[in-house]
């Protein structure tokens, strides 16, 4: 069986000749929570462009298991749920209507069941057939969770998933995702919040000016000294302060 | 003073955008001079000998209400861009400064300021090039006309989505292909208000072939207002589409690929042309006695824009209804001429689409 979820092999994206992101040589494993942490600027969105088939590198190749990821790989993208930075759902359509839609391109048997437990897993329930646009930033982020979820992917990308979210839906997220890695889901998230990275993430990956560096020897730490140890790594002197892309 | 420091600040996002865009307009901007100096150039002689049929006091007629349509459409387009600059619009300069605590009448100045340098550059655009060109006395009738509707349109709900909810029970299928065109069907008919309102005119002008066969016009009047109201109908479409890009992230995800997403377009705009081939067709038919060929004509040349929309939508860019209504008015009006001077030049329509189609394959995935 193949235990990689997904291995990127020299994987390259460039604009013109200064926006460069990579080269990337990267493995995440199976059952395995992955935080992805740098400055702003840095690359970390189009890392997950790439991850979900959203663009295409320029050189190298990502893999899902063993089939390369490209902007028509429909199959795997299936197997995938993302939730962005900047979600943009529109304005007029209700949470509940949001999900059966999806359920509906996801193709899933008598969805209703699922849909039911979503809403009620994010509190959705009472603003259900309430327009987008009269929900709070942090309503619509609970429906955009309960669509990254909703057709149990395999593999989970969340980029900034704590940002607006109250401390109970904190909580359930935090339990979501080590209830995904105990059944084997792959999940990887990009914060600047360290300590729920250092809480429920098995590996931290430091991006910076569009260069993956793994940050190990924290894993056996307590959590404080965690926090602590990830901070000083990203707050580390390097040559350029900001860790930005240069465009 | 800080007005000024606003408008100013409006002046130079405007050279932004443009400075970002630049590339894209100009593309579009050779691209519809070739067509039409291509148009032109093949029709010429065939499209002179019509006119040619059509009397002066007629001709006359059709230039005074030529000019009224110019007036009209400028006055609505020019109504979008000064609303699109209010307090209470998210991207809006105003609503910027609203929020960093500026004071109520710099605000209202500097709305002063852009709107009344838009109106003076988007009336002498259309007066000096459209209506001196269409007809010589008119500059009364016509200010009526521009003031009636600017004020009109500037006063009508014309924001882009309206609050009415689709039924939730019509989206409940386990077939990704039957939620893509039954999701856009509902939006357009329930509340995208650009697509009602261009459904609706289109709908009006479709009707408006009894007037022409009341006045016992020629052939080349029904043809001409047939294509006018397909290519409204058609711009319902584009709006849908450009709407509906902003948030297509969730297709993508769901593995929607190009041909499922434009196979849902081409469902919906299939629909319609043969809703407005057969409603223009029976209008034709009770109000005209022309010969059947002549009736198909017409009623083709009503569908053809709308038939063509989605292989035409994503050519140069997708994100933009004006865009897409520009490319389509071009591409069709090619060849609903070509139509009108032999009907079975309709065999074009399926050869332009297929190649449209090809040449916006995958196109989907690009509009990031």
């Amino acid at each position: 069986m193949q235990t990689d979820m997904i291995t990127m092999k020299n994987l390259k994206k460039t604009y013109g000749a200064k926006y460069t992101l990579g080269p990337l040589d990267l493995r995440l494993a199976r059952g395995e929570n992955v935080a992805l942490i740098g400055p702003n600027g840095a690359g970390k969105s189009t890392f997950f462009q790439i991850l979900t088939g959203h663009l295409d590198a320029t050189e190298g190749e990502a893999y899902f298991g063993d089939r390369p990821i490209k902007p028509q790989s429909f199959e795997i993208k299936r197997q995938i749920g993302y939730l962005p930075q900047n979600l943009l759902l529109p304005p007029w359509v209700s949470g509940e209507e949001l999900l059966w839609y999806a359920a509906a391109l996801h193709e899933m048997k008598s969805p209703k069941v699922t849909i039911e437990q979503m809403m009620e897993l994010w509190d959705i329930v009472p603003y259900k057939h309430r327009p987008m646009a009269a929900c709070s930033h942090g309503m619509q982020k609970r429906v955009g969770l309960a669509l990254a979820m909703l057709h149990n992917p395999d593999l989970l990308i969340l980029d900034e998933p704590f940002s607006g979210l109250d401390l109970y839906h904190v909580r359930s997220l935090e339990e979501l995702i080590e209830q995904r890695r105990k059944s084997g889901f792959t999940t990887i998230l990009s914060t600047h919040n360290i300590p729920y990275a250092a809480r429920i993430c098995d590996r931290i990956l430091m991006i910076r000016a569009g260069k993956i560096n793994q940050f190990n020897g924290w894993q056996n730490a307590a959590w404080e000294t965690r926090v602590q140890m990830i901070e000083g790594e990203f707050f580390k002197p390097s040559d350029n302060r900001n860790g930005e892309i240069q465009k | 003073m800080r007005a000024l420091t606003l408008y100013w600040m409006n002046i130079k996002a405007f050279a932004r955008k443009l400075g970002y865009d630049w590339a894209r307009e100009l593309t579009t901007i050779i691209c519809g001079a070739v067509i039409f100096a291509t148009f032109v150039y093949v029709f010429h002689d065939f499209l002179n000998n019509e006119v040619k049929q059509i009397s002066a006091r007629m001709f006359e007629t059709l230039a005074h209400w030529g000019a009224i349509a110019v007036l009209v459409f400028s006055s609505a387009y020019l109504a979008l861009i000064l609303k699109k600059e209010r307090i209470h619009n998210k991207d809006s300069i105003s609503q910027f400064a609203a929020a960093q605590g500026e004071r109520e009448p710099v605000i209202q100045w500097f709305l002063v300021l852009r709107n009344s340098t838009l109106l003076v550059a988007g009336i002498f655009l259309v007066w000096s090039v459209v209506i001196a060109y269409l007809v010589g006395e008119f500059f009364q009738t016509g200010l009526y006309w521009q003031i009636g509707s600017l004020t009109f349109f500037f006063l009508l709900p014309t924001d882009e989505i309206q609050r009415r909810m689709p039924k939730t029970s019509l989206i409940q299928t386990s077939s990704p292909r039957t939620a893509l065109t039954r999701w856009r069907l509902l939006q357009m008919l329930r509340r995208n208000r650009r697509s009602q309102w261009a459904l609706f005119v289109s709908l009006v002008l479709a009707t408006g072939q009894i007037l022409i066969a009341q006045v016992n016009g020629p052939l080349f009047l029904h043809i001409l207002l047939g294509f006018l109201s397909g290519w409204l109908a058609s711009t319902a479409v584009n709006a849908q589409l450009s709407a509906d890009l902003k948030y297509a992230w969730m297709e993508k995800l769901a593995g929607v690929s190009h041909d499922q997403f434009m196979g849902a377009y081409r469902a919906i705009s299939f629909f319609l042309a043969i809703v407005i081939f057969i409603f223009t067709f029976m209008m034709m038919l009770l109000s005209t006695s022309f010969a059947f060929s002549d009736l198909l004509k017409v009623a083709l040349a009503a569908s053809i824009p709308l038939y063509l929309a989605p292989a035409l939508s994503m050519q140069i860019d997708a994100h933009r209804p004006v865009i897409q209504m520009v490319t389509g008015f071009l591409v069709s009006l090619f060849l609903v001429t070509a139509v009108f001077a032999h009907y079975l030049a309709v065999i074009l329509v399926p050869v332009v689409e297929v190649y449209a189609m090809q040449q916006q394959h995958n196109r989907f995935y690009r509009s990031v």
